[in-house]
């Protein structure tokens, strides 16, 4: 689908659940924001920072290989978090990225972290590294950062593929608390066998409201589940009218049958 | 517009001509946007991050001509990717730069592994090197070789550097994923709780009826019938479709949301501050 006229039914349902998000973040942004569930996986980060604060050794974070995508900039809200709190302790936060343009928004909002927490002068620019844009010279050097590093806990957020194996074990080898999201579903699997703590699916666009608890955030999160729950009465209602039309096999549906089976093909891909 | 950023020869007095040019009209939207006020400089990249996101919002809305299934707008996405092409470019001198100071002060003070610092300094600087030369004096000899006679040029060497050792590290590296699945399934299935016991058994079954010795196992259930059911291949493909494929397509939808959302969060700036300040 390259257009929304290839099927318009499919382009009026991204407005409207785009003006559901837009209307409930405004809603949140005036009234009283709303209150969400507990993550566990979210909960540990603090206590993995403390842990190693205590240890005395630092916090490795790593925005994912997708570039400046939403997936990336994502993770940068949730390491603003992190690293308010790492620098709230007096620690190191260290910042392995794949994409130049990802050091410099990460190096800005890592900067930006130690300053709100009043500790400005521990930023280090050394500590925000832009190791290669190879996906396994990044993977060896991350692997490098945690063995030499001796990193006690790392955080590994974004878009991860074949290589977030090597980062969640190596990490369990120096026995680094590890807290991972990805959006690739393919690698949950690898990281929940690897990690100490996964957050995942959408949980992971959560953990910014869930950590910062602003109202803009938290809006924007109630709005996502507004829209899984019209998207899941549609695949409900696309559920039953097929199994209605494989009760009633025929090529020219008639009659009742007839107006099922349009509303079925309304949301048929292709 | 378009005649300035068409596609020109990599010599000649018009190409220097217009890097210079480009690079001065760069040099002049940096100085403009350093020296503008923070609270301006937020309202320039507001405005500009709109812009860029209503471009995209319109080509895909827009209606299209059926004939060609274009809009208007269609045909200037390949100018608008080359304008993010030309930032990503600034970028990666930044990126080389970072990488340079950091290994530099290594190499500098003598910190421990101070030796890799020189190695990759070094093999930055030869695949830098030849890279370039390959991309304007591919067929250049560089020397003979006396044992065999025959001569070596440039492009020959960077296909050394390049698929000879990068392509075969990178190899390497990957390789070593197969020994993290060992260990890392070693643990993930170790019988701890239920969860873990339910997995060890999917993942057992599916492994299994991928292998000519797991389907033997229930080779002697006939293929028809209620009792196929059980037969190690139909219950992996039913794990796989029935129960892994709705999981999957359900975290999908979460994801693609929680992407709608964030993305629309940027694009209208409704989180500005989220990243670098407090909310405006």
């Amino acid at each position: 689908m390259e257009h929304a006229s290839d099927n318009w039914y499919v382009g009026a349902l991204s407005i409207l659940l785009a003006l559901l998000i837009v209307a409930v973040i405004m809603f949140a942004q005036h009234r009283r924001p709303p209150t969400i569930r507990k993550i566990a996986g979210l909960n540990a980060v603090d206590e993995a920072v403390g842990r190693a604060t205590e240890m005395g050794r630092p916090v490795l974070m790593v925005p994912g290989l997708d570039g400046l995508a939403i997936s990336t900039l994502q993770a940068l809200s949730i390491f603003s978090h992190i690293g308010r709190n790492v620098a709230k302790f007096g620690n190191r936060s260290i910042v392995a990225t794949n994409d130049p343009l990802v050091t410099g928004i990460a190096e800005e909002t890592i900067r930006d972290a130690y300053a709100e927490s009043g500790r400005p002068e521990l930023f280090d620019t050394n500590d925000i590294r832009y190791l290669s844009s190879q996906q396994f010279a990044f993977a060896t050097g991350v692997a490098g950062i945690l063995i030499r590093d001796n990193v006690a806990a790392s955080f590994l957020f974004g878009g991860f593929y074949a290589e977030s194996l090597i980062f969640a074990e190596v990490g369990n080898q120096v026995g680094a608390v590890q807290v991972a999201g990805t959006t690739q579903v393919t690698q949950i699997p690898f990281l929940i066998a690897a990690c100490d703590y996964v957050i995942i699916g959408d949980e992971f666009y959560a953990a910014s409201a869930y950590l910062s608890r602003n109202p803009t955030l938290l809006g924007s999160l109630v709005a996502q589940d507004y829209c899984k729950l019209i998207l899941m009465i549609i695949v409900w209602l696309g559920c039953i009218g097929v199994s209605i039309l494989a009760a009633h096999p025929g090529d020219h549906p008639t009659g009742w049958l007839h107006f099922v089976d349009k509303a079925v093909k309304l949301f048929k891909p292709g | 517009m378009h005649s300035f950023f068409a596609a020109i020869p990599h010599h000649g007095p018009e190409y220097f001509g217009k890097l210079i040019i480009g690079l001065l009209i760069v040099l002049a939207i940096l100085g403009l946007l350093h020296a503008a006020p923070k609270q301006s400089r937020r309202a320039i990249i507001a405005v500009f991050t709109f812009l860029g996101g209503l471009f995209y919002f319109l080509e895909f809305f827009l209606p299209v001509d059926p004939k060609t299934n274009k809009n208007f707008l269609t045909g200037q996405q390949e100018f608008v990717a080359q304008l993010s092409a030309v930032i990503g470019a600034y970028a990666i001198g930044l990126g080389v730069v970072s990488l340079g100071q950091y290994h530099a002060k290594i190499i500098s003070r003598k910190r421990e592994g101070w030796g890799n610092s020189v190695v990759l300094v070094i093999a930055a600087l030869i695949m830098f090197t030849f890279s370039i030369l390959n991309e304007y004096h591919a067929k250049t000899v560089l020397f003979t070789d006396p044992f065999q006679h025959h001569t070596q040029d440039i492009h020959g060497v960077f296909l050394v550097l390049f698929e000879g050792g990068l392509a075969k590290l990178d190899a390497a590296t990957f390789a070593l994923i197969a020994f993290f699945i060992a260990s890392a399934s070693y643990r993930a299935f170790r019988i701890r709780s239920v969860e873990s016991s339910l997995l060890m058994i999917a993942a057992l079954i599916v492994m299994l009826a991928s292998t000519t010795i797991g389907t033997a196992l229930t080779n002697w259930l006939p293929t028809e019938g209620p009792q196929a059911n059980f037969r190690i291949e139909h219950i992996s493909e039913w794990l796989l479709t029935r129960l892994n494929s709705p999981a999957q397509r359900g975290i999908v939808f979460g994801l693609e949301v929680g992407a709608l959302a964030t993305s629309l969060r940027l694009w209208l700036s409704l989180e500005r501050g989220a990243y670098f300040d407090a909310e405006v």
